[in-house]
């Protein structure tokens, strides 16, 4: 059931991303060198009209990629003792929590958004309560 | 701590790898574009006007709004900055087209040298009032960027509000999408564009606009979009949504003709079509387009002001001359000071 979970957040991420961000990202220059490029602007064209909130374009499939880790990897490990569990799960989440933080100190390059913070670090949190 | 097996160990690094590289791929922006351009095509040869005529006859309506239907101009052959050059005035405009020919240019030849080049913006904000030629140089424009392989076919479809937004729900983005389709490898030039962010009881108009933000994105190697209107109205449009704001950075002003110009403009028309005016009829044409000139108001129709003017001159030559039973050809050619006065109240009411 957390695979399932799992999959089907990363699954819904990636979907924002295919129809609805910027073209320029790398994934998309990877799509058209396996030359699906013309399936993805099939389906962003479908959905072009569709006018959703920026959060949920650019913080919430970072949020889903992070819970979409948590449930994967603990639907593996997820027989383990809680501190095990917890350090494995934590690998993803911290990654884009730390990026986020680094990027407010200047240290990483890219711009800081309060969004991404709280739909990185939300997962966590209730992964951390419910473990 | 419990310790992993060798397997679990194994499957859950490979899970944190594939979210890394997933991570990677969807931050990152590739450095070097390695589309190649299409090559460009033969110009097609459909002949729709040439420059001269097309600042002549700009519009079938002045001072009115038009509802424009999408209307497709073909490149034609011939090159492009001569008929820039051979335009009436608008001396600032060719300037900045010259200019941003000139960069496209040397943009294309550090390519060649394989050396980096800068992101460059060709979608561009026509401002100015009606019938300042702005369609004629987004046609020449698009020419222009066809020359200079920025273009595929170098096409022009020009339409408005109308031509992008649907009676319902639901079709406006198939509408708008059919219309960029329709001008993908040319220039999308949207007249009024600041309409799509009026109120009008719907909000098909944001729809209409992120339906072009999206293709502009997606065809960023073989659309450019000019969108123009008057000048507040434009810099309103371009502020009201920062997707527009940051794709459309060049502005060009397209100021109001000058009497001297729109004078020019008219005996340009006279001499096509085969009329001549008497010293009387050219000293008061002169004078009245000056005249016209110092009590505008923003609706002034320019170029198609005097376009009006001068079929007004030709209609009230032909009832004076209807009176004559077998004029000459001289007198079939003359446009007196009276048919001027004449077709100046005509254009007045």
């Amino acid at each position: 059931m957390k695979l399932i979970c799992g999959v089907a957040s990363l699954l819904t991420g990636a979907t924002i991303y295919l129809l609805f961000r910027s073209k320029s990202l790398l994934g998309f220059a990877m799509l058209n060198r396996i030359g699906v490029e013309p399936w993805v602007n099939r389906l962003r064209n479908c959905t072009a009209g569709v006018n959703l909130p920026e959060v949920i374009i650019f913080a919430l499939p970072g949020g889903l990629w992070a819970l979409s880790y948590i449930l994967i990897i603990d639907s593996i490990i997820g027989k383990h003792s809680r501190s095990t569990r917890l350090l494995w799960a934590s690998v993803i989440p911290l990654l884009g929590i730390g990026s986020e933080l680094l990027q407010a100190f200047g240290i990483l390059p890219g711009t800081f958004d309060l969004w991404d913070l709280v739909c990185y670090t939300l997962p966590y949190i209730i992964y951390l309560i419910v473990i | 701590m419990s310790k992993l097996t060798t397997g679990q160990t194994v499957i859950a690094s490979l899970i944190i790898g594939f979210f890394i590289f997933s991570a990677i791929i969807t931050i990152f922006i590739p450095t070097d574009d390695t589309d190649t351009p299409d090559e460009p095509t033969p110009a097609d040869t459909t002949v729709i006007i040439n420059a001269t005529e097309a600042q002549m006859s700009q519009s079938e309506h002045s001072n009115v709004t038009p509802q424009k239907p999408v209307v497709k101009t073909e490149a034609i052959e011939g090159d492009p900055m001569e008929e820039l050059n051979s335009l009436i005035g608008l001396e600032d405009v060719k300037a900045e087209v010259r200019s941003l020919a000139n960069i496209v240019k040397v943009q294309k030849q550090r390519e060649a040298q394989g050396l980096k080049n800068t992101p460059i913006t060709y979608h561009c904000v026509f401002s100015g009032s009606p019938g300042t030629g702005k369609t004629t140089v987004a046609r020449i424009l698009a020419r222009i960027y066809k020359d200079l392989g920025v273009l595929k076919s170098g096409h022009l479809v020009e339409t408005d509000r109308s031509g992008l937004i649907g009676e319902y729900v639901g079709q406006t983005a198939p509408k708008t999408n059919a219309l960029i389709d329709s001008a993908l490898g040319g220039v999308l030039f949207i007249d009024e564009a600041y309409a799509l962010t009026e109120n009008k009881g719907n909000d098909y108009g944001s729809e209409a606009i992120a339906t072009l933000l999206k293709r502009m994105e997606d065809n960023r190697d073989n659309l450019v979009v000019i969108v123009a209107g008057y000048k507040d109205e434009m810099k309103r449009f371009v502020d009201s949504n920062p997707g527009l704001r940051s794709r459309f950075t060049r502005f060009i002003d397209f100021p109001d003709y000058t009497g001297e110009e729109l004078y020019k403009i008219y005996l340009m028309r006279a001499n096509k079509y085969g009329y001549k005016l008497d010293a009387d009829a050219d000293a008061l044409l002169q004078e009245q387009l000056n005249q016209a000139v110092e009590h505008k108001n923003r609706y002034f129709g320019n170029g198609r002001y005097v376009r009006n003017l001068f079929e007004s001159c030709v209609t009230h030559q032909a009832t004076r001359l209807s009176k004559i039973s077998s004029p000459s050809v001289e007198q079939l050619q003359q446009l007196t000071k009276e048919d001027i006065e004449n077709a100046y109240k005509s254009v007045l009411q």
